[in-house]
């Protein structure tokens, strides 16, 4: 596990997609960001790859504290905000006395 | 007739069916309190009367039990369910979930926990509360069950159960809805929970 491996620059042989990139950055108005590309085209295709049980296999290291939430971050996304935030709601309703729900509790 | 009172709970069409259909429902109705809104009701009445002769089984069979089970419970006179009549009243598909926010627009401070079955609406309904600052949990229907184990009125074991077959009637196989059932109860039911329950564990 490391947290810092991510800002490592990621290579690969790019020909035709290198050559595509620069075209594109020539012939669109106000050019192209290729890192800002290449840096979302990773994430939806990594996204992309993970099947069902890598979701799992993500979420319960994450869970276990193996990996960072950054990493579970981009590998789960959204899924992860609406996890955490039924997790933290249900959690908080635990908090409150639930005696007073009761209907014994008003004397009935 | 079910009074107007406001209780603490308020409660959606789909999680009063969920906790209807299991096995706990005898127990849950009679413990404690909660309010619906007339819309809701409504949308009961419709599961009931638009299927005549659900076949057994059925997901028409399952709205249209629970639904009868919640509307017979909501008419007795000492009902100590609560239906609030909401003005204007909402129509269409999502009208119940909307009731809801009306009734909460207007009376917030009468509520403290908000159960709904959908995942998207629970998180709607969130936004609602988190912009006006009140305090109130949304949650699923599971937690309803989780009044009466935290009161001692069920057993873990019970507990379990219940949600489980709430997991199963309901549907919810996706890794996403089964695993965020189960974050979202912190109770652990996995020693209780193996073999013929295997299909509504979480995934491991």
């Amino acid at each position: 596990m490391s947290g810092s491996s991510y800002d490592k620059t990621i290579q690969f042989r790019a020909g035709a997609e290198k050559e595509a990139a620069e075209l594109l950055d020539e012939i669109h108005i106000g050019g192209i960001n290729v890192s800002e590309l290449a840096r979302v085209g990773l994430v939806e295709m990594l996204r992309q790859s993970l099947d069902e049980q890598d979701k799992i296999a993500v979420y319960e290291r994450y869970s276990r504290g193996e990996i960072s939430e950054d990493v579970a971050r981009v590998l789960l996304g959204e899924k992860l905000n609406r996890m955490d935030e039924e997790k933290e709601s249900f959690e908080a309703a635990m908090e409150r006395d639930t005696s007073a729900f009761l209907t014994g509790s008003d004397g009935e | 007739m079910a009074s107007e009172a406001r209780y603490p709970i308020l409660a959606d069409t789909s999680s009063l069916i969920a906790v209807a259909n299991t096995t706990q429902w005898e127990l849950l109705k009679d413990a404690i309190h909660l309010t619906t809104t007339n819309v809701c009701k409504h949308e009961l009445q419709n599961h009931v009367s638009s299927n005549k002769y659900p076949p057994e089984g059925s997901r028409e069979h399952y709205l249209k039990q629970g639904s009868q089970r919640v509307l017979e419970h909501l008419d007795e006179d000492s009902s100590p369910w609560s239906c609030v009549t909401v003005v204007p009243r909402p129509h269409g598909p999502d009208a119940g979930e909307q009731s809801l926010k009306q009734e909460l627009s207007e009376h917030a401070s009468s509520y403290q926990i908000v159960s709904i079955l959908d995942s998207a609406a629970r998180r709607s309904i969130r936004r609602l509360i988190e912009d006006n600052a009140y305090d109130i949990d949304v949650v699923g229907p599971p937690y309803l069950l989780y009044i009466l184990l935290d009161n001692d009125l069920i057993a873990k074991p019970e507990f379990c159960e219940a949600t489980v077959e709430m997991i199963r009637t309901e549907g919810w196989t996706g890794y996403e809805v089964v695993k965020n059932a189960w974050t979202s109860i912190p109770v652990d039911c996995s020693e209780i929970l193996g073999g013929e329950y295997d299909d509504a564990l979480p995934p491991t």
